[in-house]
């Protein structure tokens, strides 16, 4: 609530102006004329300010400062410190508080009420939410959440998360695939800001684009979903919330290291450009020049790499009812992996990532580049005597570039997406029946190539293009009810209709329990290289047994969830039961077993579903303590051919967590020890077949379990700076012999075997071991950002 | 490893609840979030073991281990913080300090933006 006129939008460098004091001149400011319609975040009426006389402006530390505003509103303050707060009050409104940022002028608006003052800090609110009235199985992470886990990217925001299953980053692609329900990430969509997120070719990779220190909140929504996001949900919806104009620190630093060598640096910051524009910066910079190889096999443990994303994000708030939200992010990434001998040291990171065009044979390598561009924009209207009906318009633009080459697989593929989508919100009579109707066009066009020493290449491209509508019905006329039913219609060009019908209901058993079920109906078109990227770390050819290039996949879900709040030895409880089921009816069925040398495709012919099933506790144990226990099962098959069912690889059927946090009694200047803990079972999970392979080069069918233990120290000295250091996999679990017919010292590998029978992609556990990693979190915060 | 842990927790759990506890209600003055907080963090001591304050009722609930504190202790603890109990007032210089906008005595109303309702 601080309006800044002056300040120029891009201005990074004001947060380094020297520590001189300064002079501020400003205007109190206060809402004229009445009709303005209170608290609905979603904005009526934009008011008109008028300066207010004889408000008294100091700074926060300094009583003696204390002045009065004149006739018109203005006044002078001397002595300003960067990072000082202002506080500007008056008998019959809000004191608002504000922090100097070195500008010169400012503009404060004060709201009338009563103070609530800058002291209402929300210290103890429990950083998962469940939420007992919405009809949709949503739980959110905020910001304390995913600070447990203080690293590093999407991928890795899951790690304390009960829900969704983050598998083990294989040794040459880096990443961390989700999985929810059972089935893989690509079921789920994975929106960022209700915009669409990772997906296409990005599926896999475009998790480490959202860096987690840009997130202000995850909504993890299990089951169908809305339909007015598109016909891509299957097993969930996960929406990430970055930090923007509205929700992000002034000014917010992080600098992390860890044992593995790898450096990142985030940035977020935000400016008030008027009082209509507001803006934030947002950058990430990773850094990881490490060779690792603890296990000597000769191959890295982890990928070197170079990773640059930046955002910048304008808000506009106009009158009469006028949002906006423009952004636009550039994603560039460079990371090399493969066999240690590749990477000389007398070469630098242009030498190596010259081995895209000139392999070192026969040393085995992957290099991989990535470049994105990202444009977003989104309007809404509120009707002014209406706050009920809006209308909203999302358009957005992306255009991806991934080069990769994997041993003798060299494969580049380019991705162009469009979409709109225009939503109208309005009631039926009263806001007991809501509806939301809108129209929904997509372009999306890929063109790939994959090239081979061996064999002929292959080129698939493919236009798509999709206009769709949608009707969503919301119901909530009764306490114990409602209800949200939906469906949209989506012509394909290449695969006809798409007809998605979603229905999500809940029933309030008693005012703490509640029954929530959903059914629905999703599709993608499957992207097989990209989708399987950690195939690639392998000698296996792609076999293709589909006619034409893409799958439109197709599924049925339906899932039953039950949350109940209580108090156990009087403490705030949750306890949280669900079922979810999810059946295929076309789907792209990838085959790793029928050869260790091929990674057969093909569409279903037969049946394949996932059935999951959850507890989860989460228990307010002790004023400085909460717990979390949760444990997860999973059945998933499919039929590779018709009536032979295979359990899908890489699932562990059973997984039970546990976390433990702690939090200190907060001293004079707010300073806290944290403390979490989390602590993890991952049951048995089955591996491709590789029976056929000579003894050496085989593996267990099915990978044993094994036990992991996260945990992190912080130190927050005051709010606004903090240290933490924690340890990943305390102990020190390592998957035996990841990469099959690497070199473990039993017996030389010789060339013809690894050119045969290399496979780096069974990776089912951690392979690097334990791993240390520290870091530090500075920033400004906005006085009212605890709410 | 699983089911040590578990074991632990359990035995834990059952240690603490098999202490006597009791559970009082008593109205404390105050105005509005803030001094929510103020009033649940002043029972922020060993022996409470959950203290809820309501803006609406003005009614603090404080569940606690009666060999480790009294009620009298408790309300006298609260009144330190600058807010008076039905039993113990506070000291005028403690409430000179609190506030502006919690100033019960003095009539200070609250906008009712009461968000937080988790205990301390």
């Amino acid at each position: 609530m601080r309006f800044n006129l002056l300040l120029p939008a891009m201005m990074l460098a004001n947060a380094l102006v020297a520590q001189n004091s300064a002079t501020l001149k400003g205007k109190v400011l206060i809402e004229d004329g009445a009709g303005i319609l209170a608290g609905n975040a979603a904005g009526a009426h934009e008011p008109e300010y008028i300066g207010l006389p004889g408000a008294y402006v100091r700074w926060a530390d300094d009583v003696s400062s204390t002045t009065v505003t004149d006739g018109f509103g203005y006044f002078k303050l001397s002595g300003a410190q960067i990072g000082d707060t202002l506080f500007a009050s008056m008998l019959g409104y809000n004191t608002a508080a504000w922090i100097f940022d070195g500008s010169s002028y400012v503009d404060i608006p004060l709201k009338a009420g009563v103070d609530l003052g800058e002291a209402e800090v929300v210290e103890r609110k429990a950083a998962t939410q469940f939420s007992l009235l919405s009809p949709l199985d949503v739980q959110s992470l905020n910001r304390k959440e995913l600070a447990k886990a203080a690293c590093c990217n999407l991928s890795e925001a899951f790690e304390t998360n009960a829900s969704v299953d983050a598998s083990f980053t294989d040794a040459v692609t880096g990443t961390r695939q989700i999985r929810m329900l059972g089935l893989d990430g690509k079921y789920s969509q994975i929106q960022v800001d209700n915009l669409p997120g990772p997906r296409g070719l990005s599926a896999v990779r475009g998790l480490l684009f959202i860096p987690g220190d840009w997130v202000n909140e995850i909504h993890i929504s299990k089951g169908a979903g809305t339909v007015t996001q598109g016909y891509e949900s299957i097993t969930g919806q996960i929406n990430v919330a970055l930090k923007n104009p509205d929700t992000a620190d002034p000014y917010h630093a992080n600098v992390y290291v860890n044992g593995a060598g790898r450096k990142e640096f985030n940035y977020v910051s935000r400016h008030d450009v008027s009082r209509r524009w507001s803006t934030a910066i947002l950058i990430h910079g990773l850094h990881n020049e490490q060779a690792n190889d603890r296990n000597n096999d000769g191959f890295l443990d982890t990928p070197m790499q170079r990773h640059f994303v930046g955002r910048n994000e304008w808000k506009f708030k106009g009158d009469r009812g006028i949002r906006g939200e423009y952004a636009a992010s550039y994603v560039n990434t460079e990371a090399v992996a493969g066999q240690k001998a590749a990477f000389e040291d007398s070469l630098g990171w242009r030498d190596w990532m010259s081995l895209m065009e000139t392999p070192a044979t026969p040393i085995w390598s992957a290099i991989t580049s990535i470049e994105r561009l990202e444009l977003s924009a989104k309007t809404g209207f509120v009707f002014p005597d209406a706050e009920w009906r809006t209308i909203g318009t999302q358009w957005n633009y992306y255009n991806h570039h991934h080069q990769q080459r994997f041993g003798k697989n060299k494969y580049n593929g380019k991705e162009q997406f469009f979409r709109g989508n225009v939503l109208y919100s309005d009631i039926l009579g009263t806001t007991d029946h809501k509806f939301t109707a809108g129209a929904t066009y997509v372009y999306n066009s890929f063109d790939e190539s994959l090239s081979t020493n061996d064999t002929m290449g292959m080129s698939p491209s493919r236009q798509e293009q999709i206009p769709g509508g949608f009707l969503e019905y919301t119901w909530s006329s009764n306490e114990r009810w409602s209800v949200i039913a939906g469906i949209r219609y989506d012509q394909h060009n290449l695969f006809g209709r798409f007809i998605s019908p979603r229905f999500h209901a809940r029933w309030s058993a008693t005012e703490n329990t509640s029954i929530k079920l959903a059914a629905g109906k999703g599709y993608r078109t499957s992207n097989h290289f990209m989708e399987q990227l950690g195939a690639w770390a392998s000698q296996r050819q792609w076999n293709w047994n589909v006619y034409g290039t893409t799958v439109p996949e197709e599924a049925t879900n339906f899932g039953l969830n039950v949350t109940s709040k209580f108090r156990l030895n009087y403490r705030e409880a949750t306890l949280t039961l669900d079922g979810y089921s999810t059946q295929f009816q076309n789907k792209l069925v990838v085959d790793l077993d029928r050869s260790t040398g091929a990674i057969d495709l093909s569409t279903l012919d037969g049946q394949s579903f996932g059935n999951s099933a959850q507890v989860e506790f989460n228990w307010d144990v002790h004023r400085r303590w909460d717990m979390r226990l949760a444990y997860r099962w999973v059945n998933a098959h499919t039929d590779r051919t018709p009536g032979n069912p295979t359990l899908d690889p890489f699932v562990s059927r059973h997984r039970a967590f546990s976390q433990f946090s702690y939090a200190s009694q907060m001293n004079e200047r707010k300073g806290q020890w944290r403390a979490d803990m989390t602590f993890q079972w991952i049951g048995a999970q089955r591996l491709p077949l590789t029976s056929e392979n000579p003894v050496a080069f085989q593996r267990e069918a099915m990978a044993p379990h094994f036990v992991q233990l996260n945990a992190q120290v912080t130190r927050q000295f005051t709010p606004q700076f903090s240290i933490y250091g924690g340890v990943e996999n305390a102990l020190n679990y390592k998957q035996d012999r990841p990469i099959i017919a690497a070199d473990y010292g039993m017996e030389p590998v010789s060339e013809a075997d690894f050119n045969q029978y290399f496979d780096a992609s069974l990776v089912y556990g951690p392979i690097f071991g334990r791993m240390l990693y520290a870091g530090l979190r500075w920033g400004i915060l906005s006085a009212s950002e605890h709410h | 490893m699983k089911y040590t842990l578990l074991v632990g927790f359990l035995m834990i759990g059952l240690s603490v609840i098999a202490q006597k506890k009791a559970e009082i209600t008593f109205e404390v003055s105050g105005v509005c979030g803030m001094c929510e907080d103020r009033i649940e963090k002043s029972l922020d001591i060993p022996g409470v073991i959950m203290a809820d304050w309501e803006i609406k009722s003005k009614q603090l609930t404080v569940a606690y281990k009666t060999k480790k504190i009294s009620e009298s202790q408790i309300h006298q603890h609260v009144a330190d913080a600058g807010h008076d109990t039905e039993k113990v007032k506070a000291n005028d210089e403690v409430y000179a300090n609190i506030h502006g906008c919690c100033k019960y005595r003095d009539g200070a109303s609250c906008s009712g933006e009461a968000e937080d309702e988790h205990d301390y």
